[in-house]
């Protein structure tokens, strides 16, 4: 793990209030108790230490995080708080929750503890996601209510949906008006689907025509920069990509850069580490051990083989076509557990990789364009000047 | 990492070996080794101070314990098979959070992929040119045109980039400077630690004034009448690529040298037109 900053996925619980259809991960019972967090936490700030990192995120994610009451949040967080001072470390915490259990008990911990912000999930149409024995239209109604709740409290809150054939079929255009127009969501992010954990019925349904998807895309993000750029509305992952091919600093998802297994890790409520969240709940042979069983969480990750192939993933990569791509620097083969969802190995690229590569080359010339347009504004300032000192 | 081309005599920069470090003490230094456990081992916190840079050769597998060694000192890495080795670059990659790292190449076939990897990870690039045939030349321009046009190229490819700079500035450049085979300011220390002269020197007779040879190797060509004469990039480039073929076709190179010129002159209309800073926009 390099950079200043380790982001850590961490499972409260492995249980979940929802049956969504596609969900990758394989649910259990498990929740973290506080004496299990703080061995936990111990182990955390030895690694950041050992690596001399001084920042740490942990998102916070179940399951469904939402399971556990906000008291335990509010002791969780003190309890952290009091750690990471201790040894000179920074903490921030994001939480990633469907909602369904949020109630105004959260505004307090979710202001004190997250920044009195929140990321939440709905696929536009929904399609998959409901409670057990419920179709989708009652999820969609507790998610709009509790939704709307928390914003009235002041809560900022931040959607990721996936796309699915559904959201193809009505277009880019309805999305939008969806969720900006209708239910005045500013910041969102598009994710794309894999078929990850126990295979069903839906999983194996759910591949998408990928030159569909990639249309969907570039003109979901034509109409983000026409009506939305300029009036603050996130819609990732355009709006990294722009700052990315526009050379400013740039937070791109987790699916590209150089190797994901330099920068996140996670955790389960039993104490599993993997590489994120789908492998530690869905593919135990991919784990790297248990940070609640080991001395130490950096030789715990220094020895695992499992981890040791995700090193060893673009290094094979490279060796194939990825090489040949004008987008290396950027994607590096993509995403690992898509790869593997789809392949069943590693050392595969992404199965999104026509997708990514037509998103990259519309929003580098859509930046360009931005770029250009700036240049040719100052120019006729200059020209304008030119003329005035005539 | 560049080496002035302004400095006095006694500070030549040594490229020594690891094993030397005792002999040379004090004097500014380049030090290559294949173990970089022994680098933290043996450089005291005073050696930092006159060492330029380290070059891992043979790309060392044992490399944590330099993530964390001397940060901000520079790494260059020698990647002497780029066809066969250039995907190991990824695990190198770690290096670059707290040193700058250089990849330095020989341009030989496959070496475009490992230059492609090497800035998609961000390193710096030094391309050892040599006298580059034809189809190197070829792929050279490949290079050049993704290190000037496309935005994921970040890091400096070297000598494009020095080269750029200095047209750009309109400021005298030097080929034998910026590939660091200027025996004014580079020398090299052979592993029996006779002194040689650096690059693709090595294997040239020294004579009585080392310092002098790149102008010395410079007026020869000229008063030989070849084929730099009458060339317009000689001033930077100073007979480089006529070491040691004087026979060699620079037309290829010529064409790289064209494509900088004519970049640095966009570039340099372009700066002009921007306002001082601090100015503020007329309305």
């Amino acid at each position: 793990m390099t950079g200043k900053r380790l982001s850590l996925v961490l499972l409260s619980t492995n249980r979940c209030n929802a049956a969504c259809d596609y969900c990758f991960e394989d649910k259990s019972g498990e929740r973290l108790s506080l004496e299990h967090l703080r061995r936990i936490v111990d182990k955390l700030m030895d690694h950041l230490d050992k690596l001399r990192i001084d920042a740490l995120t942990i998102h916070w994610q179940g399951g469904e995080a939402m399971l556990l009451a906000p008291q335990w949040y509010q002791e969780a967080f003190r309890l952290i708080q009091g750690m990471a001072e201790a040894r000179g470390k920074q903490v921030d915490h994001g939480l990633q929750t469907n909602m369904l259990a949020y109630s105004p008990k959260w505004n307090p911990v979710i202001a004190e503890m997250f920044g009195n912000s929140l990321s939440t999930s709905l696929d536009f149409p929904n399609l998959h996601r409901k409670v057990s024995g419920r179709d989708p239209e009652h999820y969609n109604a507790i998610w709009e209510t509790k939704v709307r709740m928390a914003r009235a409290a002041g809560i900022d809150v931040k959607v990721i949906s996936v796309v699915n054939q559904g959201t193809l079929e009505i277009g880019a255009e309805r999305f939008w008006e969806y969720f900006v127009d209708e239910l005045g969501v500013f910041d969102f992010q598009i994710n794309t689907p894999f078929p990850g954990g126990e295979a069903n019925e839906v999983k194996r349904g759910m591949t998408l025509d990928v030159a569909e998807l990639a249309r969907f895309h570039c003109e979901l993000a034509d109409i983000w920069l026409e009506r939305g750029y300029l009036k603050n509305v996130r819609v990732g992952p355009f709006d990294e990509l722009l700052n990315w091919f526009a050379h400013r600093d740039a937070l791109l998802p987790c699916i590209w850069g150089q190797n994901c297994a330099h920068e996140l890790v996670a955790v389960d409520a039993g104490g599993h580490v993997a590489q994120c969240d789908c492998w530690v709940t869905s593919y135990p042979d991919y784990r790297f051990g248990n940070i609640l069983e080991c001395d130490s969480l950096t030789e715990l990750l220094d020895r695992s083989e499992a981890r040791r192939r995700f090193f060893e993933r673009p290094v094979k990569l490279v060796q194939g076509d990825c090489i040949r791509c004008d987008y290396l620097a950027l994607c590096h083969g993509g995403c690992p557990v898509r790869a593997f969802s789809v392949h069943g190995t590693l050392f595969e690229k992404d199965p999104y990789c026509h997708l990514y590569e037509t998103l990259f080359r519309h929003l580098e010339g859509r930046a360009a364009r931005q770029l250009a347009d700036v240049s040719s504004r100052l120019d006729h300032r200059q020209t304008a000047a030119i003329g005035v000192s005539r | 990492m560049p080496l002035s081309t302004n400095q006095p005599a006694d500070s030549i920069v040594y490229q020594i070996s690891l094993e030397q470090l005792p002999a040379y003490r004090g004097r500014r230094l380049i030090v290559r080794s294949t173990h970089p456990p022994e680098l933290v081992a043996r450089f005291g916190a005073d050696d930092l101070d006159n060492l330029s840079y380290v070059q891992l050769r043979s790309l060392p597998s044992d490399i944590d314990r330099l993530v964390h060694w001397a940060e901000g000192l520079a790494i260059e890495l020698l990647l002497e098979n780029p066809a066969q080795d250039f995907a190991l670059l990824y695990r190198f990659a770690k290096l670059l959070d707290n040193h700058p790292v250089r990849v330095a190449l020989p341009v030989v076939p496959g070496f475009e992929n490992a230059v492609k990897l090497a800035w998609s990870l961000q390193f710096a690039v030094s391309l050892q040119a040599g006298q580059p045939a034809a189809p190197m030349v070829e792929q050279m321009a490949r290079l050049l045109d993704d290190f000037l046009h496309r935005p994921t190229v970040a890091a400096p490819i070297e000598y494009f980039y020095s080269l750029l700079l200095g047209l750009c500035h309109e400021e005298p450049v030097n080929l034998w400077a910026i590939q660091e085979e200027d025996p004014a300011l580079v020398r090299y220390i052979d592993d029996r630690g006779e002194e040689r002269l650096p690059g693709k020197l090595m294997e040239a007779d020294p004579g009585p004034d080392p310092a002098g040879f790149v102008k010395s190797w410079g007026d020869t060509l000229l008063a030989e009448g070849a084929e730099c004469a009458e060339c317009s990039y000689f001033a930077p480039c100073r007979g480089y690529f006529k070491w040691p073929r004087r026979d060699y076709d620079c037309a290829g190179v010529k064409s790289l040298f064209h494509t900088l010129r004519k970049a640095a002159d966009e570039l340099r209309g372009d700066l002009a037109a921007v306002p001082p800073a601090g100015k503020p926009h007329p309305p």
